[in-house]
C-alpha cells in the first residue's frame, strides 16, 4: 500500500514524515494530494487498516500518523495504543468524522495528541501535524468545549471524592453522626471524646470534604451514602 | 452502545464521500492558485462523481427509513 522508494526520494531531511491511515481510499488520496503541496511535509506511506499502519509508521519511522478510527482488522485507537508502545516518539493525530466527545476521550486515553474532524481544510491538518511533531498537542475546535466541560465535571466531581479517601474512620463515624443530626456534645460523648477534640476534627473534616458547615456535610455524608440509617435511627 | 446499522451506513459511506467532495472542493482552490487552470476540470469530475454517489447513498438510506416507518407506523 505504500510507496516508499518513491516518496523517500522526494523528502527533504528535514521534512516531517507523515503516515496517513485510512480505509477510504478516496479521502487518502485527496489529503495526500493537498498534503504534498504544504512545505515541509512528506508523506513517506500509506495504510489502509490499523495492522498496516503499525507496520509502516515504524518502518518508514513516520513523525506523524494522521489516523483514523474506523478502520478493518484493528481499529484507530487500539492501533494508537500498541504504536506508541512501540515508539512513544511518534505523534498520532486522529483525523474522524466522530465529533461525539466519547471518541475524543478515547482518543486522548490512547495516547493520541491530536483530534482533529475530517471536515477540517488541508490547512488546519497541515497545522496540526507540525504543531504534533514539535512536540505540541492540538484538538478540533467544536471538539475543545466538550473536553473543557468534561474535565470541569471531573474536577468538580473528584475534590469530595478525595477528600472521603481522606477521611480518618473516627472522622468517619464523626461525619455519620453529624448526619444523623447529633450536637457535638452527643457527639463526644457517643465516641468517648472531649467535645472540643469533635470540634476540630469537624473542622478539619470540613477542610477535607471541601463544606462549610455541619449541614452541608450532613448532605455530604447522605450523598456519598456514609450515612447509615442505623445511625440516623439510633437517636 | 452499538449504533444503528443507517448511522454506521452513514458513517461509512455518505460522510466519507461528503469529506472527499470537501477535499475535491479544496484541490481546485489550490490548482487555481498555483495557476494550474488545466487540472481544474478533472478535479471538479471527481467532485461531481463523489457528490452523485453521496446522493444515491441518502437516497436509499431515505428509502430505508421510510420501509422502517411503514413497518412501525406512529401511533
Amino acid at each position: 500500500m505504500f510507496n516508499q522508494d518513491r516518496e523517500t526520494q522526494r523528502s527533504s531531511s528535514n521534512d516531517i514524515r507523515v503516515v496517513l491511515a485510512d480505509d477510504h481510499q478516496l479521502f487518502r488520496q485527496g489529503l495526500k494530494a493537498l498534503l504534498e503541496l504544504e512545505r515541509g511535509i512528506t508523506i513517506v506511506g500509506e495504510a489502509s487498516d490499523g495492522l498496516e499502519v503499525q507496520r509502516v509508521s515504524l518502518e518508514l519511522q513516520a513523525d506523524v500518523v494522521l489516523m483514523d478510527i474506523n478502520m478493518p482488522i484493528v481499529d484507530g485507537l487500539s492501533a494508537t495504543r500498541e504504536l506508541l508502545r512501540a515508539n512513544n516518539n511518534i505523534g498520532v493525530i486522529i483525523l474522524s468524522m466522530h465529533h461525539e466527545e466519547g471518541h475524543v476521550f478515547q482518543a486522548l486515553r490512547a495516547g493520541a495528541r491530536g483530534y482533529l474532524l475530517k471536515t477540517s481544510r488541508v490547512s488546519e491538518v497541515a497545522g496540526a501535524v507540525r504543531a504534533v511533531a514539535s512536540g505540541l498537542s492540538l484538538l478540533d475546535p467544536s471538539v475543545t468545549s466538550s473536553v473543557v466541560s468534561e474535565f470541569r465535571r471531573m474536577s468538580t466531581k473528584q475534590t469530595p471524592e478525595d477528600g472521603l479517601g481522606q477521611l480518618t474512620e473516627t472522622e468517619i463515624k464523626i461525619l455519620q453522626h453529624v448526619a444523623a443530626g447529633m450536637s457535638n456534645k452527643e457527639i463526644a460523648s457517643k465516641l468517648s471524646l472531649a467535645e472540643s477534640t469533635v470540634k476540630n476534627r469537624l473542622s478539619v473534616l470540613f477542610e477535607k470534604i471541601g463544606v462549610l458547615d455541619r449541614t452541608q456535610a450532613a448532605i455530604y455524608a447522605i450523598t456519598h451514602g456514609i450515612a447509615p440509617t442505623a445511625v440516623q435511627s439510633s437517636r | 452502545m452499538t449504533p444503528h446499522p443507517l448511522a454506521d451506513r452513514i458513517h461509512n459511506r455518505t460522510l466519507q464521500l461528503l469529506g472527499s467532495a470537501m477535499l475535491q472542493t479544496e484541490m481546485c482552490e489550490q490548482l487555481c492558485k498555483l495557476g494550474r487552470h488545466d487540472d481544474v476540470p478533472a478535479t471538479l469530475v471527481e467532485l461531481r462523481s463523489s457528490l452523485e454517489q453521496a446522493a444515491v447513498e441518502l437516497r436509499s438510506i431515505m428509502a430505508e427509513l421510510r420501509d422502517e416507518s411503514l413497518k412501525n407506523p406512529v401511533a
